[in-house]
């Protein structure tokens, strides 16, 4: 068994023959720049044509974007809406013209147009070699790169379980609550407690598909969208098309393709919820893209797998972003990885940056792994693209996952990625434990729809800040424990993101309450529940100050900082009193002990719904009867020749028991 | 032991006023002893000795019957009565339902005086006590009781007769809670045939 340190050695070597000897490994083909040009023209040759996506020039692109993302994904008026559309309507309008320059430069060589996409300067083409070198030659082309297979992220391999552990664990004890451990962790549940479900918001998970019918959906929207090219690009999607939307669109395979169910696993951590099972955004729903088609034994290394194009991924960051408007969407997951980078990868993957660019400037993050290959400084791409949120797997002690590839500069932040128990696609019911940063990732993509809920209109850019300045920081052997890289710490960053005060004022001789009185501080616009807890004797009478009104509890809304004030009333005891007599026949007799009483002056303003009357021995009080307010008396039948103690006490329409008159029944 | 002797002594008595004067048939008897025998319907007002059976059932009718068999002085009786009555708990003022049937017999004396014949006489009862309610349930005890007799018999013509009576009876229980005595004085007329 391979310890720590040889792990770290062995990712060192991997990473320093990927940047030394296998230059594909590092750095992808893309034209423009001197290393890729090379490698596209001999593909092109070698199979007569190749896939490219092209970068071309789109007048005034920059403004047009702008003017497009300033409509992020958040509540509208129609009249944003209609704005909005016209942003967008220009953006995807001015790029589709562009588009047609392109393609008409192409004329007389050999291409084929597969991917257009709406809102980024991008097009995908399958070319010839006389077309691409025409591609290289035109002045309205600013780069091409390869149209990429990106693999569904390998599984962590090594001595612990991939995240297809095979082990259901809807009947293993021992491993069924981690998911539940890990958002208690994170601060999940913090959030949850103070009103921060992820409720009205989506989640979009660019994946294998999902199993929408499983239990931790159940309620949920789920929005389906199938972007996949398919091996030979003739449509991987379940209609037989490049393109689907709607239901059934994001259906995955069956099980004998391996991670078929991937996305399901990746959906349920993200915003899974049934019972005490919850994903991180648990009242969060879904945007299911399904980017992943079936790839042959060849291209998948030995057996049949599922994989992407670029394009896929591309077509799908664009869809969400179609979506904006009529959606709340607060993050992407993308768990998924392609090449090892040193470092950020922008110039790398122009389309895939210029697509979560474009996410990001409308609010949107897109939150990727950095890949399970134990590597040190070095992380996968789309995960090093500097304005994704790249997440790394930690574990449940706060160290990080031994599998989980690592870089200071690129990796944004950790999230729990070992034994993470989410939902699998083999019935609705069933449940499995995964290790892997894709684990992580959708912890990452769900705490945005939390923080996005907190604060609708905060930026990208201000949440990631604040969740790398509180998170718990965690070091890693790969530079010796010298630069942490911060834990996802919702309830921390929400607090740094704005606090309020509520002060809670009770008087404690007649009651308490929860949170316990004094001044406590939580996240602005948090729904904080406080519960009113009288004493014995002691009817709570309402709230006063910043909230008014008898609700038990109320849910304060921290929209500044507030003062309330739990009011008591104690409810006297009715004055009683108490005697025994004889019925009798002519050969029996019983005892009647009669209770009388009226209920205090001093309850004037209470509303007294009953009286409780119980029979007293020593310390023990034995519940008799509960009589109607407007009743005065009580009488118990065979009681006895001895002497008997009662207690009669008021109850209130609240449900509140008074003090007790205690009489004692016996004969004259 | 003295209610035992008492009780041996009056069953012994009512057997010599039953059995006949040895060698005398009915036709034969001698004067001033000649037998006789008579049924009595009878009816009666009861006034109760026990306080507590006045507060619950108060005082009431009686009704029964007598067979007298015997000679011209000394004769002995037997007598069933029944008295029911319903009344009231005492702080409750529900319904309570009682009755007594008594069995009773012994022997008594008379006083042959032409048309009028007093008497008086003594005997044994059993007396079958029952009482129920709805709150408390039932209690019933049966137990032998003591009763005397005075009265006199006016004869209407050769058959039938009237007569009048005062019975004192005593009976002590305890059925259920109270000792209680379920006797008392018996104001009463019957109107019988004579054989």
């Amino acid at each position: 068994m391979p310890s720590g340190k040889s792990r770290a050695k062995a990712a060192f070597w991997l990473a320093f023959f990927a940047l030394t000897v296998s230059p594909r490994a590092i750095s992808a083909p893309s034209m423009k720049s001197a290393a890729g040009a090379g490698l596209l023209r001999e593909k092109a040759w070698t199979a007569g044509r190749a896939q490219v996506i092209v970068h071309f020039s789109v007048p005034e692109i920059e403004r047009l974007t702008a003017a497009s993302a300033q409509f992020g994904s958040f509540d509208e008026t129609p009249e944003r809406a209609f704005e909005r559309s016209l942003a967008d309507a220009a953006l995807a309008k001015t790029i589709e013209y562009a588009s047609w320059k392109i393609t008409a430069e192409l004329q007389g060589t050999e291409y084929e147009v597969v991917s257009r996409f709406d809102y980024i300067p991008f097009l995908t083409l399958r070319v010839s070699p006389n077309a691409l070198a025409v591609l290289e030659n035109s002045p309205d082309v600013l780069g091409i790169e390869e149209d990429r297979v990106q693999k569904l992220i390998d599984p962590p391999e090594g001595e612990e379980k991939d995240w297809t552990g095979e082990r259901p664990i809807s009947d293993d004890p021992r491993v069924f609550p981690m998911l539940d451990d890990s958002a208690s962790l994170i601060g999940a549940s913090a959030a949850w407690d103070w009103g921060f479900t992820g409720a009205g918001w989506y989640v979009a998970v660019l994946d294998t598909g999902i199993r929408k019918t499983h239990e931790m959906f159940a309620g949920k929207t789920i929005l389906e969208a199938c972007r996949a090219l398919g091996e030979d690009g003739t449509g991987g999607c379940p209609n037989g098309q490049a393109v689907m939307n709607g239901p059934g669109s994001a259906v995955h395979y069956s099980s004998d393709i391996k991670g078929y169910d991937h996305g399901t696993h990746v959906s349920g951590i993200a915003a899974g919820r049934s019972g005490v099972r919850a994903g991180i955004a648990k009242d969060a729903d879904l945007i299911a893209v399904k980017v992943f088609s079936r790839f042959s034994a060849g291209i998948c290394g030995g057996e049949p797998c599922v994989a992407a194009y670029d394009s896929d991924i591309l077509a799908g960051l664009n869809y969400v972003y179609s979506l904006r408007g009529a959606h709340k969407i607060a993050s992407v997951n993308m768990s998924l990885s392609q090449l090892f980078f040193q470092g950020f990868c922008d110039s790398d993957a122009p389309a895939m940056k210029s697509a979560i660019d474009l996410l990001r400037s409308a609010g949107i993050a897109t939150a990727v792994a950095t890949g399970n290959n134990a590597l040190c400084g070095i992380i996968t791409s789309p995960a090093c693209i500097s304005t994704s949120i790249a997440v790394g797997s930690s574990t449940k002690s706060d160290g990080r996952s031994w599998f989980s590839n690592w870089d200071a500069a690129a990796q944004r932040l950790f999230a729990p990625g070992s034994s993470i128990t989410s939902a699998t696609g083999g019935s609705d019911t069933e449940y499995r434990a995964g290790n892997g940063t894709s684990m992580a990732t959708p912890h990452v993509a769900g705490a945005w729809a939390l923080l996005r809920q907190m604060l609708p209109g905060a930026s990208v850019t201000t949440l990631l800040n604040a969740l790398r300045e509180t998170g718990t920081p965690i070091s890693s052997a790969c530079d010796s424990y010298v630069i942490p890289i911060p834990r996802l710490q919702i309830d921390k960053a929400m607090l740094s993101l704005g606090a309020r005060s509520l002060t809670i004022e009770s008087e404690n001789e007649r009651g308490t309450t929860s949170p316990a009185p004094g001044t406590h501080q939580y996240p602005i616009n948090a729904g904080i529940q406080v519960t009113a807890m009288p004493a014995a004797c002691v009817q709570f009478n309402g709230w006063t100050g910043d909230e008014t009104g008898t609700a038990n509890p109320i849910t304060v809304t921290m929209t500044r900082d507030k003062t309330i004030r739990a009011d008591f009333r104690y409810i006297h005891a009715p004055t009683a009193s108490a005697k025994k007599v004889l019925n009798r026949s002519f050969s029996q007799a019983e005892h009647i002990d009669i209770l009388t009483w009226r209920n205090s002056a001093d309850n004037t303003g209470l509303t007294i719904a009953s009286f409780k009357i119980y029979a007293v021995s020593g310390s023990t009080s034995t519940p008799l009867a509960t009589v109607n307010a407007d009743q005065t008396a009580y009488s118990r039948r065979n009681a006895g020749e001895a002497a008997t103690r009662y207690a009669v006490a008021a109850v209130t329409s609240a449900g509140r028991e008074g003090a007790p008159a205690l009489v004692t029944a016996e004969l004259d | 032991m003295f209610k035992k002797k008492l009780v041996l002594m009056i069953l012994a008595a009512a057997a010599i006023a039953l059995v006949p004067p040895s060698g005398l048939t009915a036709g034969d008897a001698a004067p001033g002893n000649k037998p006789f025998s008579m049924v009595l319907l009878r009816a009666g007002y009861f006034l109760a000795s026990d306080a507590a059976y006045k507060d619950v059932y108060e005082n009431g009718p009686v009704f029964g019957g007598e067979v007298r068999v015997g000679g011209q002085s000394l004769a002995g009786w037997v007598e069933g009565s029944y008295r029911s009555a319903t009344g009231k708990m005492t702080y409750t003022e529900e319904e309570t339902k009682m009755s007594v049937l008594a069995f009773e017999g012994g022997a008594l004396y008379r006083f042959e005086a032409g048309m009028i014949s007093p008497y008086f006489g003594a005997g044994l009862g059993m007396y079958m006590f029952k009482e129920s309610n709805e709150p408390m349930g039932e209690a019933k005890q049966s137990k032998l009781g003591f009763c005397g007799i005075g009265g006199v018999s006016v004869g209407l013509g050769s058959s039938f007769i009237l007569d009048a009576r005062l019975k004192y009876s005593t009976c002590s229980m305890k059925p259920a809670d109270f000792d209680i005595n379920v006797g008392g004085l018996t104001l009463g007329i019957g109107l019988g045939m004579k054989f």
